[in-house]
């Protein structure tokens, strides 16, 4: 009886590892198509191509480092997602970057106006991404 | 003499056999996607046989080597005078949206069309061209889709811009965005009310008022240019949506002829 039960002891832990597997397999499968991309890497505003005034100008530096705060500190506090495949406080850096500071500002103010829950359901299927984010390229904002 | 004659031959069946085309050993590579093998299988041939360039082709859209396959067409537009190669070239394009489609399309310009290619040209050059009209027997699945688009391009981005311009929201409303419409509505509207109640309570010249009037005027004027901007991609993402509907009717019904 002992033997029985001392058999059954050591059998449990690979019947549990087993199962671990079965189990891992069985989730793979079913979150096949939900598999978590790679941490986003915020950096910092890039100035290399900006014009020497913006370069000398310490209120530029100002913004590029709230920006950066607000996006590694306190953006990550809270879990903000965005609808668009590029987040919106990403788009208006980029926008800032590519476009100089009034038309970025303006795209980014346009783009945070826009970024509500249901807004995915207002655009096509072509303007999805596989995720179901909104697709917003900087190039066609040109 | 004989002997020579019999090297002779085997010389030149060698040659031959080497640069013999083993299509099934193609078809296994293409089905196997092994890219490497599969191009130095194709290097191993004559290059200047017009039918290799075509298995080229067929390379470039199995890997999905858009620039090649452009750069080929104007080294080889010979190539294309095969209606088979141009339907599935036009068929592989039609679907782009990242502006390879539009310089496909351009670089082919002036090629003979025929048969299903051209009807595939033809759809193409509708979504585009201003007034072009559909190619007649359209299927239905495809005309309500065609019939939106339409109805979209005949939309102004000066109007939209205008409609903002009085009523925050409702240029989007007018390019199809109604939900966005609504909040950037929302939005301006709480912006307008934040900037009243801070002039009235703490007066204008106060530094959280000048705050607040700036924020309003960067989110209404970021509305009346972001509403024609809306239309203008609105108008976008209906072509690319229809475009990728005939691609996917055609490949569905029709599919590509080897």
């Amino acid at each position: 009886m002992y033997k029985l039960f001392f058999l059954i002891l050591i059998m449990l832990p690979f019947k549990m590892q087993a199962q671990d597997q079965i189990q891992d397999q069985l989730l793979k499968r079913t979150f096949k198509n939900y598999h978590e991309s790679a941490p986003r890497q915020r950096r910092l505003m890039q100035m290399k191509d900006a014009p020497l005034l913006v370069k000398m100008n310490p209120l530029a530096y100002l913004g590029a480092g709230l920006m950066f705060v607000y996006q590694n500190v306190i953006s990550e506090q809270y879990a903000a997602v965005c609808n668009y495949e590029t987040s919106c406080s990403e788009f208006a850096k980029i926008s800032i970057e590519h476009y100089g500071l009034i038309k970025g500002i303006l795209l980014g103010a346009s783009q945070l106006q826009t970024c509500l829950p249901q807004a995915h359901l207002d655009h096509l299927e072509i303007g999805l991404t596989e995720q179901g984010k909104i697709r917003n390229l900087i190039h066609w904002y040109e | 003499m004989n002997k020579f004659l019999a090297l002779c031959c085997a010389f030149l069946f060698c040659f031959l056999a080497s640069a013999q085309l083993d299509t099934a050993f193609l078809m296994h590579l293409e089905k196997l996607r092994l890219k490497d093998d599969h191009f130095h299988y194709l290097k191993q041939l004559p290059q200047a046989d017009l039918s290799v360039q075509k298995l080229y082709f067929t390379y470039h859209i199995l890997y999905e080597q858009d620039t090649a396959l452009i750069r080929l067409s104007k080294a080889y537009p010979e190539a294309l005078d095969d209606p088979k190669l141009l339907y599935r070239l036009s068929l592989y394009f039609l679907p782009q949206t990242d502006g390879d489609r539009e310089k496909w399309f351009a670089c082919v310009d002036s090629l003979k069309w025929s048969g299903k290619a051209a009807l595939l040209n033809h759809y193409y050059q509708s979504a585009n061209i201003k007034g072009l009209p559909f190619p007649e027997h359209m299927p239905d699945e495809l005309l309500a889709r065609g019939e939106q688009m339409k109805k979209v391009f005949k939309k102004k981005a000066w109007l939209a811009a205008m409609f903002s311009a009085i009523v925050p929201g409702s240029g989007r409303w007018y390019a199809g965005r109604r939900r966005l419409a609504l909040g950037s509505f929302f939005i301006n509207g709480l912006n307008v009310w934040r900037s009243v109640e801070s002039a009235d309570h703490l007066g204008v010249r106060n530094p959280l008022s000048l705050v607040n009037f700036s924020m309003l005027a960067v989110f209404y004027v970021s509305n009346i240019t972001g509403s024609a901007r809306e239309l203008k991609l609105v108008q976008s993402e209906h072509r690319n949506q229809f475009l990728y509907e005939v691609a996917t009717f055609y490949r569905l019904y029709y599919p590509m002829e080897q």
